[in-house]
């Protein structure tokens, strides 16, 4: 297990390592080759300016879109190029910047259709209900529960999705993120958009994610949630990687506070 | 319950019906309206599950007809084998026209089978020495009689053929029922809400958006089947994009995305057409401002809009809330 200070994560035994990603969008350079390595049961933060790339880094992590260079390692399986349902199929999840749910869904089936890559029993058991594709179906509501529960809206289960706050929402779409218990889950800035009660139980689950097997991948604005949740930073300003370290680090980093923190007020 | 006992009721409706209503032309009708229900049911499917609208439906249909004909006229194939191959033919045809279309998103899909329609008309016009052509296929024999010890259903006649499509209809609306209720149509259904989440969420979008089209297909190549064998004749009019469009219509008509809106929507595309016939000349004007005042005033179709009006009366008893 890596701690806050020691043990760099070397891409040898990192659970993702980037290696010198980069993308294009016709002339904009957004993301130019960026390298960084996640460990198991680490939180580490991505932080930059807005446009510095953080989303279209999640984006080629994800295979959401396709890298322009460079190579994406999972689990020591290279991913790059893979379709986005089969990296989450091998245990690497995300959220995204604008929030995503599936509205006329209750908050419990939400979060079953991000089981579905757990499914073993065949479409025709599901659809014949054969005995094992229905037992399966119950463990898996049982799974979805636990998440529900995890993430704070147990209490919502049965509630249609166009129903609930905002900030629920929010914390649906990274329930059905966490349905299939992934090793990695990548949240481009989670807590947009909440105040300042429901950031901090957000920073409770981030901070609680590493006991449950789940490593973390976290864009935000907001220092004070990074410094907190965060074993390392990863800084981009303008689609290269600045500064890498440990929160400590990276509060008195020069480079950064020049590109970054100083221009905000962050308290 | 309500449901369930609805449900009931409809379909012993439809048992006894043929020995209530004895005019010939009234069973013929009902026979042509289940046939189309369950082209509405499939176009269900993909376009009220999953989201992608196909202006195929009439082509598939077509492909379902001129294969059990041809398949039981020319290979002498025994007509309830043809009838069991049409759907697998139609299968096919589907995968060729949704296996490109449906890896990308959005409006290609439409394009695509719209196209997939005309291609399909014209082949059944011009490949004459397989079609005929125009002037169209006769003497499609009838599916062979069985005997049930006490009775001999004899296929030619309309009652035995009527039960015959609504066993077919009913059996096709348990298997539907059944697909929609499972995790196959859960996530049919989050597709329909919101593809690039579900594809996140760890569903390969394709292969299910394929799946949904190429089983509404080969329900519409049932029933163009059952359509070929129960009217004896086939040419390739009633299989244009205009039979799609029908589909299409039957769905929103009826209520997208629900199990009985097909149902409700398909019967009324076939038979307020003809209920309408008593204003002749402003016929296909009424049946146009029907359709339009659906549209504008119950967007989600008829059976949505009665299903909330019966919600809303048993919720409004006396004692409940008046707000
Ligand atoms: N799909 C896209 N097409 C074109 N340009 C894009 C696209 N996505 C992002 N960009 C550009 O790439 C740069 C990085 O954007 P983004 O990754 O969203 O930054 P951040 O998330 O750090 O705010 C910006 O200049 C943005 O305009
Ligand atoms: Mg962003």
């Amino acid at each position: 297990m890596t701690t806050a200070t020691a043990n760099r994560t070397t891409p040898q035994d990192a659970l993702l390592s980037a290696e010198a990603i980069s993308k294009r969008f016709g002339g904009v350079q957004a993301l130019k080759d960026v390298s960084f390595a996640i460990g198991r049961n680490e939180v580490v933060g991505l932080i930059g300016p807005n446009g510095s790339g953080k989303s279209t880094c999640v984006n080629l992590l994800s295979g959401l879109l396709p890298v322009s260079g460079g190579w994406v390692r999972f689990k020591g399986d290279v991913i790059t190029g893979r379709p986005i349902y089969d990296v989450v199929a091998r245990g690497l999840a995300r959220t995204f910047q604008a929030t995503q749910v599936f509205l006329e869904y209750t908050a419990r089936q939400n979060v079953l259709i991000g089981c579905h890559s757990l499914f073993k029993t065949g479409a025709l058991g599901a659809i014949s209900r054969a005995s094992h594709a229905v037992s399966e179906y119950h463990a898996m509501t049982a799974q979805a529960d636990e998440v529900l529960d995890f993430i704070g809206l147990g209490v919502r289960k049965d509630q249609i999705a166009a129903t609930l706050s905002a900030a629920e929402q929010r914390l649906l779409m990274i329930a059905v993120a966490l349905a299939a218990k992934p090793d990695l889950i990548l949240l481009d800035e989670p807590a947009a958009g909440m105040v300042a009660g429901e950031r901090r139980a957000l920073a409770r689950i981030i901070r609680d994610l590493p006991r449950r097997g789940t490593s973390a991948l976290v864009i935000e604005h907001h220092m004070g949630l990074i410094m907190e949740v965060c074993d390392r930073i990863v800084v981009l300003n303008f689609g290269q990687k600045i500064a890498e370290g440990t929160p400590a680090e990276i509060r008195v980093n020069q480079v950064v506070i020049d590109a970054y923190l100083g221009h905000r007020d962050h308290a | 319950m309500w449901k369930a006992s609805a449900v009931a009721c409809l379909v012993a409706a439809a048992i006894v019906f043929p020995l209530i209503v004895t005019v010939n032309y009234f069973l013929h009708l009902a026979i042509l309206a289940l046939i189309f229900v369950m082209v509405a049911q499939g176009a269900n499917i993909i376009q009220g599950y999953t989201g992608y609208v196909s202006i195929a439906q009439g082509a598939f249909m077509g492909i379902g007809a001129y294969s059990s004909a041809l398949l039981s006229m020319r290979l002498g194939l025994p007509v309830w084998a043809s009838m069991a191959i049409a759907p697998i033919i139609t299968a096919v045809a589907a995968v060729i026209a949704g296996y490109p279309s449906l890896r990308v998103k959005g409006h290609y899909f439409a394009i695509v089978t719209l196209a997939m329609n005309m291609v399909v008309f014209i082949v059944l016009v011009n490949w004459i020495s397989l079609t005929k052509g125009e002037p169209g296929l006769p003497s499609i024999p009838s599916p062979e009689p069985i005997n049930l010890g006490f009775v001999e259903l004899a296929f030619e006649k309309r009652r035995p053929y009527y039960y015959l499509t609504l066993v077919m209809l009913l059996a096709v609306m348990a298997i539907v029922t059944l697909i929609v209720r499972s995790r196959i149509g859960q996530a049919l259904q989050a597709i329909r809400q919101n593809e690039v989440f579900a594809e996140a969420a760890g569903i390969a979008c394709w292969k299910y958006k394929l799946f949904a089209f190429v089983f509404s297909a080969s329900l519409a190549g049932l029933a163009g089947a059952l359509y070929a064998h129960y009217m004896g004749f086939i040419n390739p009019t009633p299989f244009s994009a205009d039979a799609s469009l029908n589909a299409i219509l039957a769905v929103i008509l009826g209520g997208s995305g629900t199990l009985t809106g097909p149902l409700v929507g398909g019967a009324l595309t076939v038979l307020l057409p003809e209920m309408l016939r008593v204003a002749e000349v402003y016929r296909l004007i009424a049946y146009g401002l029907i359709l339009i005042l659906v549209v504008i005033f119950l967007p989600r179709g008829l059976v949505p809009a009665v299903a909330d009006l019966a919600a809303r009366l048993r919720g409004n008893k006396p004692g409940k809330d008046v707000a």
